[in-house]
């Protein structure tokens, strides 16, 4: 992982990572796949999900505002737990949700000034 | 509304991993039906998440089948096995003595409890495919680990697999319904369709109990059998297990210990760490699992408790629901 771009494996923890890592070892467990073969799947989807973020859902906006409830900064990932929540979509759509967990890497990759 | 643009978003991630995928699929020799697979399991569970509305999805299904054609070959070629009511007829020996068509069996079984106890239907469909898997691929080598003392015996010298033993699957849910469905059958080997609030079995039937089973009644409050001879050394158990809900994993490895001393059972014990886990797991999972947002951060600060914060690239489950941010901002005080 020393040479090229590298991409955070954050987004391994969302619905469609998950989804994704279950059926890759889905495939692992049939011996469809070596496991191998998994890990570089899953490093594409690291790419293509940060790309697709960047280039495709740019111009969306999401604020909100809750009451911190926690908050750690750890190895340069921030990590808060709001709670009651207030999120205004893009077109004025707005959801309220009790508690939500943030999980944030730096926009500047490590090494990248 | 950014939920609108994940279906669309997500699919276009899917096919690019799938399209830069097929080299390396290619180099380590795997077929390309293999990749076609990876996608449709991948969208497939993408779908039954419900994260959003994806293009490939068809028209809502009325229950999210996972395409598995041979239970759909079995229901049309047979008769349904429940009479109005939900009362099983007892069905022929012979459909037993086949294990596909045993397995399929659970399938339906599997559904049924899937519904009844409001099992999510992921869960279910895994379990559907663990039972057909073990019928068609497994069955000797479950026969060898259930004489451990999990499997069930039949009073016709017969034995249902018992496929408890993989004390490392983390999926416990799985695995109850997977055992409730097979006390279900055996029930209706016997000949008699017993309520589940009937805990009693016929006496010529000997389960081994083990905490397993308490699990799942707890799990899925799916009354179990109160039903072996060997009641009496597990009753206290029973209290044991509630303390170590509660208490955690010192009071588990405690039971164990005891256990050790007068259960000659070692399953029993060997069981319990995955119960443990599980627990943990799952509260783990409840504060992991959705309501998450992923994202780069570009500017956090504070002044006095007033946080804010400049958010990038995001993926957001709130609700049930995934959107998708390029831009967002927090305001929140601590």
């Amino acid at each position: 992982m020393s040479a090229g771009n590298v991409y955070y494996e954050l987004y391994r923890r969302s619905s469609i990572g998950v989804a994704l890592i279950d059926s890759l070892d889905e495939l692992i467990k049939d011996s469809k796949i070596q496991p191998q073969l998994a890990m570089k799947i899953l490093s594409t989807f690291d790419r293509s999900i940060s790309e697709a973020l960047t280039e495709k859902v740019k111009s969306t906006r999401l604020s909100f505002k809750g009451h911190l409830d926690t908050y750690r900064f750890c190895d340069d990932v921030w990590t808060f737990i709001i709670l009651d929540v207030h999120f205004k979509m893009e077109g004025n759509e707005a959801i309220v949700a009790d508690k939500i967990k943030i999980v944030a890497n730096n926009v500047k990759k490590p090494g990248e000034q | 509304m950014s939920n609108n643009i994940v279906g669309n978003a997500y699919r276009d991630i899917i096919e690019d991993v799938i399209n830069s995928s097929r080299i390396d699929f290619e180099d380590s020799g795997v077929d390309e039906t293999t990749l076609r697979e990876l996608q449709l399991l991948w969208q497939e569970r993408l779908t039954m998440a419900g994260v959003a509305v994806f293009p490939w999805d068809p028209e809502p299904l009325p229950e999210p089948d996972t395409g598995n054609g041979v239970a759909v070959n079995y229901e049309m070629s047979s008769p349904p096995l429940y009479a109005a009511g939900g009362v099983p007829i007892s069905a022929t020996p012979q459909a037993f003595s086949n294990p596909a068509m045993a397995a399929m069996r659970a399938a339906q079984h599997i559904q049924e409890f899937a519904r009844e106890e409001r099992v999510p239907a992921e869960i279910a469909d895994e379990s559907i495919k663990g039972v057909m898997k073990r019928a068609g691929l497994d069955d000797a080598g479950d026969l060898d680990s259930s004489n451990g003392g999990g499997g069930l015996m039949l009073p016709g010298g017969g034995r249902i697999a018992q496929v408890d033993g993989n004390s490392e699957e983390p999926d416990l849910q799985r695995e109850a319904v997977d055992r409730l469905l097979e006390l279900h059958i055996l029930r209706q080997r016997n000949g008699k369709s017993v309520p589940a609030e009937d805990q009693s079995l016929p006496p010529n039937v000997a389960i081994r109990k083990n905490k397993r089973s308490k699990k799942i009644e707890f799990i899925l409050s799916q009354v179990d059998g109160a039903l072996d001879s060997s009641d009496d050394d597990d009753s206290d158990d029973d209290d044991d297990d509630d303390i170590a809900n509660v208490g955690g994993a010192g009071s588990g490895a405690g039971r164990r210990n005891n256990n050790a001393g007068d259960d000659s059972d070692a399953i029993n014990s060997d069981l319990d760490d995955p119960d443990d886990e599980i627990n943990s797991q799952d509260d783990e999972e409840n504060e992991d699992s959705g309501m998450i947002m992923l994202c780069l951060y570009d500017k956090v600060t504070r002044t006095k408790n007033k946080w804010k914060c400049v958010l990038k690239d995001g993926v957001v489950n709130v609700n049930g629901k995934d959107y998708l941010f390029g831009k967002g901002t927090g305001e929140y005080e601590w």
